[in-house]
């Protein structure tokens, strides 16, 4: 058994998130719920506070006025809320879409096109059987996934069924993804489950 | 004998039919004892170790010494208890190495109270000095945007995490660019992979470890594959296997027959879900 204040609210808040769940939805779930969203929401307004006190407040007193500039687009950004100044803040926000798109544009071609397409490019036939068959897999599966994404053509005739396969491809690819989230999930219940016999001592 | 749907057709009060009104929290309430049994009474299912995980044990291992190391924990407190544990036994293993390590995350503000709560005891039990050995820079916002400034210039959020300026600290001697690190450990639930590769990879070539929720495996493994990932662990099961690698055991292990357990449950509960679906499909399609 643990004697600690903090792990013991924690115990509770558990207890109070998995009522809902086990029993049905009720006061003390709803106050662990929004205790929640006010910690998480006060957490990262103090956060943000930090941010610019850190990255421009304290250059600029130590004699760097250049942070003025991101200082001044970040208030334009407010002035979305105030009539007839609206206009204002899409400056600022064009100024982070420019900013945000140039990197993209930059990182993006090289490391998920060119270098994607290349890692594509197998060859059919190895010594290894399973890396022949493996290869193989990977080919059809992303010139057929490709296909399926067509949409100036009806997917009938030629495109009929490597279309249709690349769906069934698709379609793995989503249930690999929800297996993931699955295993996610599970492991945070676990995580608390064994934080609930561990505060009570029985583990 | 009767069949599991009586007959041929969904029938009030057929065991399928059952399945698909059943009360979830009965579900819910199995899940939970399937996942407490195994906490109290270990199984030792076996845990066969991937090839994902041994690459990132192996080019860990192969990193000459004095390598300057990243290490980004962009891990959260809502992801902690999945990857939390094989963040830890990475660093243990970094720990008993002679490198140099730098760490930060630039999507997490937990990053900073999280490292030094759970990873920063780790360097100092193995003796490693702080400033020389290993610097906690914490939270640097602008997750994509400062990656790539820090690639540039790794010094240029000033201060660590205590206010230490940086350009007094050892450790930054010779130290400046992307050009200068061995290789990135990554600890990420978000975006963050994506980001390193296309502003440490694409761009400098740095060597990305990986070890990242279960949720964004399948995504990962498309740059993996691409070899733009050199290694990686994932989620509660890499965790798993890198304990058992490094020879650091801990919560990883302790969880793997929970996990295998309660995945077979879901495994059997799709099925059955999958089956009462079609027969009471093909029953109203017969009416």
């Amino acid at each position: 058994m643990i004697f600690d204040i903090g792990v013991w609210v924690a115990w509770l808040f558990t207890i109070f998130a998995f009522s809902a769940v086990l029993y049905k939805e009720n006061i003390l779930f709803k106050f662990a719920q929004y205790t929640f969203v006010g910690v998480s929401i006060g957490y990262t307004i103090a956060m943000g506070v930090k941010t610019i006190i850190d990255a421009a407040w304290t250059p600029i007193t130590h004699g760097e006025h250049v942070y003025i500039i991101p200082i001044i687009l970040g208030f334009m950004l407010f002035l979305r809320f105030k009539k007839g100044l609206e206009i204002y803040s899409e400056w600022a926000m064009a100024f982070l879409i420019a900013v945000g798109a140039a990197l993209a544009i930059r990182g993006n071609v090289h490391a998920y096109f060119f270098e994607q397409i290349t890692a594509t490019m197998l060859p059919i036939v190895t010594k290894d059987l399973v890396t022949s068959f493996n290869n193989i897999v990977i080919i059809i599966g992303t010139l057929t996934s490709m296909l399926y994404f067509i949409m100036t053509r009806e997917h009938k005739g030629v495109l009929k069924y490597p279309t249709r396969i690349g769906r069934i491809f698709i379609m793995v690819a989503f249930g690999a993804f929800f297996a993931g989230l699955i295993m996610t999930r599970l492991t945070l219940i676990y995580g608390r489950i064994k934080f609930i016999l561990q505060t009570l001592g029985l583990v | 004998m009767r069949s599991l749907w009586e007959g041929d057709n969904m029938g009030e009060g057929s065991f399928l039919s059952k399945m698909l009104t059943i009360d979830r929290r009965i579900l819910y309430w199995i899940l939970v004892v399937l996942i407490v049994i195994p906490i109290i009474r270990p199984i030792g299912l076996p845990i066969p170790v991937s090839e994902t995980t041994r690459r990132l044990y192996d080019t860990l291992k192969n990193l000459p010494e004095g390598s300057v190391l990243v290490l980004d924990n962009s891990v959260g407190a809502i992801a902690w208890a999945e990857i939390g544990s094989a963040l830890e036994t990475v660093t243990k293993f970094i720990a008993s190495k002679n490198f140099r390590v730098i760490i930060w995350s630039t999507t997490s503000p937990e990053c900073g109270s999280l490292t030094e709560r759970y990873l920063l005891d780790i360097f100092k039990k193995a003796g490693k000095k702080y400033g020389e050995d290993y610097v906690l820079i914490g939270y640097v916002p602008g997750a994509v945007l400062a990656l790539a400034a820090l690639a540039r210039d790794m010094r240029y959020p000033r201060k660590d995490f205590y206010g230490n300026d940086l350009d007094t600290l050892k450790i930054f001697e010779k130290v400046r660019t992307a050009n200068d690190v061995a290789a990135v450990v990554l600890a990420e639930s978000g975006a963050e992979g994506y980001a390193y590769v296309t502003q440490w990879y694409a761009q400098y070539r740095v060597t990305i470890l990986d070890i990242c929720t279960g949720a964004l495996v399948s995504e990962r493994m498309i740059a993996y594959n691409a070899g733009q990932i050199k290694g990686m662990v994932a989620g509660a099961r890499g965790s798993a296997e890198i304990e058992l690698l490094t020879g650091y055991l801990g919560a990883g292990i302790s969880s793997a027959d929970a996990l295998s357990i309660t995945h077979l449950y879901l495994i059997i509960l799709v099925v059955i879900g999958n089956i009462a679906y079609l027969e009471e499909r093909k029953v109203r399609r017969g009416k």
